[in-house]
Parts: C-alpha cells; structure tokens; sequence
C-alpha cells in the first residue's frame, strides 16, 4: 500500500513504487457540485506539471484538471468516465488516471499539511 | 477590484470564443474583464453534447449557419444579431464579487425590471427565460458567460433546436417560446447598444488597453474551427 500526497488543485496522489494513482479530494468534489461529465487523457499521453490534462463538467462549471505530477498514463478510467458521480459518492476510490512517474514535485502535501490546509481554506472562505 | 471592457465588433463564433480564452490571459486579483459581443446565426453547443443530437447540423450548415462548441458546460444556444453575450474573466478568489447573477440583474434593473435567478442557470423576468449561463475554470480564472436574448428570432431558434418536435407539434415552438422572451418586449429602450452601455456603467469598467498575443489568438481560432473540436470534444 503506498502513500497519498496532495496538490495545491485539490488532486490526490497515490504514489507505489514508481506508479502513481490520481483521483480528485473530497473537497473539490464538494466545490464542484454532481459531477455530469469527466474527460481523461488517452494511455500512453504525456502528464507534465500544471498543464491541463482533462476536465469534470458538474452542473455547476467545468473545471480543468491539473497534473500534478509528470509521467505518462498507463491506465485510463473508463468505468468512470461512463458513471462520473461516483466521484461524488467515493472521491478517494474514485481513481482517474495510473501513471508511470517522471517527476513527482517535492512540494506535495501529506494528508496531514492538506487537512490543515482546507481548515484554512474553510475558515478563510467561510465555507 | 476593477473591471476592464472589450466590445467585440466581429461575429464570427471562433474568434469570439478564442479571444474570450486569451483575455483569460489578462485577469489579475485586481482586474475583471467584462467582454460583450455577438455571434451570427451560430449554434453553440456545451463542453460534452452531441452535435448531431441538438440540431441538424447538416441542414443548417449547408444554410450557412455555423457550429461551435463552447468550453462550459450546459446545453446548445442559437445565436443571431438580436442576442448579446457577455463574458465575466475574474480571478477566482474574486468571483464572490461578481457573480453574475447578481451584475446581470443590476444591468436589467437599470431598464425598470424586475429580473429573477432560478438557481439554474436562467435569468427570468416573470418567468420567461432571457439569459443563460455557464461557468468554465481554467487555474485560477473563471469565465462566467451567458446570453442575453434582445431581439432574437426566437421561432428560428427553437426550430433549430429541437426541429424533430418543431415539425411534428405545431405548437411546440408556441410552447416553447412562451417561455422565454426578448428584453426589447419588455421595455423598447433595450437594444444590444443600450444593453452594452448598461453593462459598462454598472462596472464602471474602463477600456483594456493590453496588448494582444495574436499569434496564440490564431491558434486559438484554428483549435475552435477544428473538427475533432467542434464534432469531437477532443482538445
């Protein structure tokens, strides 16, 4: 089993060995509102930081996600692609891409730093 | 925060959309862009719908219409001269400060109405629909974006939309068009320039005198125009 890490976009990181999993936080999930729609990238499609690398439609926007890491996808999510509110029942089973790592960031937050962050996040915003 | 104008005088829908996706370029946590302009006989279908399932595509087409696909979300629009759309670039952390739904209803209740948000997207005044809307995030901006119908053909409109049931139901466009309506209905002083100026008082928005990437604004038109986009969702 590995460990989780999470970006600043609200992406999590499963990362085993030099495979990583990536899905969304609950948090985000919450944000987004039902999640109507979800468009990946294809296997065997370059990730690089920052850059877009799909998006969710939920009925309230659509929302580029961001990769988090660079590497490139080994395994696509098809089966949530077809049912993309499971999203919003089990974000963190709920897995997007598998990616073989090239570079994983060394400003990645643990469970810990992020849980801190959204109660900063929720006292800031007052959500 | 301060908001900054452009009033786009073309009305091709693949420029419009591509400028609308560079001025994202210029939105600071103490500048929102306010861009007001208009497509021709265009339908704009959302992020994820079927071409083929939300107009006949071929038949209107060969008529000259044109299709884009938008990058939020929601349903397809038809688009003429007698409709405005108004785009809101702000940064994310400032989005709080202007919603939409409450900038569109100051700009309506400047011509003496009374307009309501739905909680679905919709503007209406007694309601009838006269403004749609959607929201795309790209980092830390967000484009909210709506039409606001003036002067449109509404028939025209929901014939193109729904054409199977516009031809079996003769009072399917009836229907329909008893639940939206043109602002210019309402009060006659509404018209797509009065509207353009209503926008800019109650933003007290200046003109963006940035400069332009029109390099990437081509690229931009090109990825709007292509097929795997338009018929394909794929970017």
């Amino acid at each position: 089993m590995g460990e989780r890490f999470f970006s600043k976009k609200h992406l999590w990181v499963l990362q085993n060995g030099n495979t990583a999993t990536i899905g969304i936080t609950d948090f985000l999930q919450e944000k987004l509102g039902v999640i109507i729609f979800l468009n990946l990238p294809e296997k065997g499609e370059k990730l690089l930081i920052g850059e877009r690398f799909g998006d969710i439609e939920s009925k309230k926007t659509v929302m580029d996600l961001e990769a988090p890491i660079a590497g490139e996808v080994i395994e696509v999510n098809e089966t949530l692609v077809n049912e993309p509110d499971a999203i919003n029942d089990r974000p963190f089973e709920s897995w997007f891409i598998k990616v073989k790592i090239g570079i994983m960031p060394n400003d990645m937050m643990t469970e810990i730093d992020y849980e801190e962050r959204i109660r900063q996040l929720r006292a800031q915003y007052h959500l | 925060m301060k908001f900054k104008y452009m009033i786009e005088t073309g009305t091709d829908p693949y420029h419009n959309l591509a400028m609308e996706q560079e001025l994202l370029r210029h939105v600071t946590s103490s500048t929102t862009i306010l861009y007001l302009w208009q497509n021709d006989n265009t339908i704009v279908v959302g992020r994820n719908q079927d071409v083929y399932s939300e107009c006949m595509a071929e038949d209107f087409l060969s008529e000259g219409g044109r299709i884009a696909r938008r990058r939020s979300g929601g349903g397809a629009v038809y688009h003429d001269l007698g409709n405005l759309n108004f785009s809101i670039l702000c940064s994310a952390s400032e989005q709080k400060l202007c919603r939409y739904q409450k900038l569109v209803i100051e700009v309506l209740e400047r011509f003496d109405i009374q307009p309501k948000y739905n909680g679905r997207n919709d503007i209406v005044i007694h309601g009838r629909k006269c403004s749609g809307n959607a929201i795309y995030q790209e980092g830390d901006v967000v484009c909210q974006h709506g039409t606001l119908l003036i002067a449109t053909n509404i028939e025209r409109m929901v014939s193109l939309l729904t054409p199977d049931k516009s031809k079996l139901d003769r009072n399917h466009v009836a229907s329909v068009a008893s639940r939206v309506i043109n602002l210019s209905k309402i009060n006659r002083a509404i018209n797509v320039e009065s509207m353009i100026w209503s926008f800019i008082e109650v933003t007290k928005a200046c003109k963006l005198e940035s400069p332009l990437d029109l390099n990437r604004i081509r690229k931009l038109i090109d990825f709007y125009k292509s097929e795997a986009w338009v018929y394909g969702g794929k970017q």
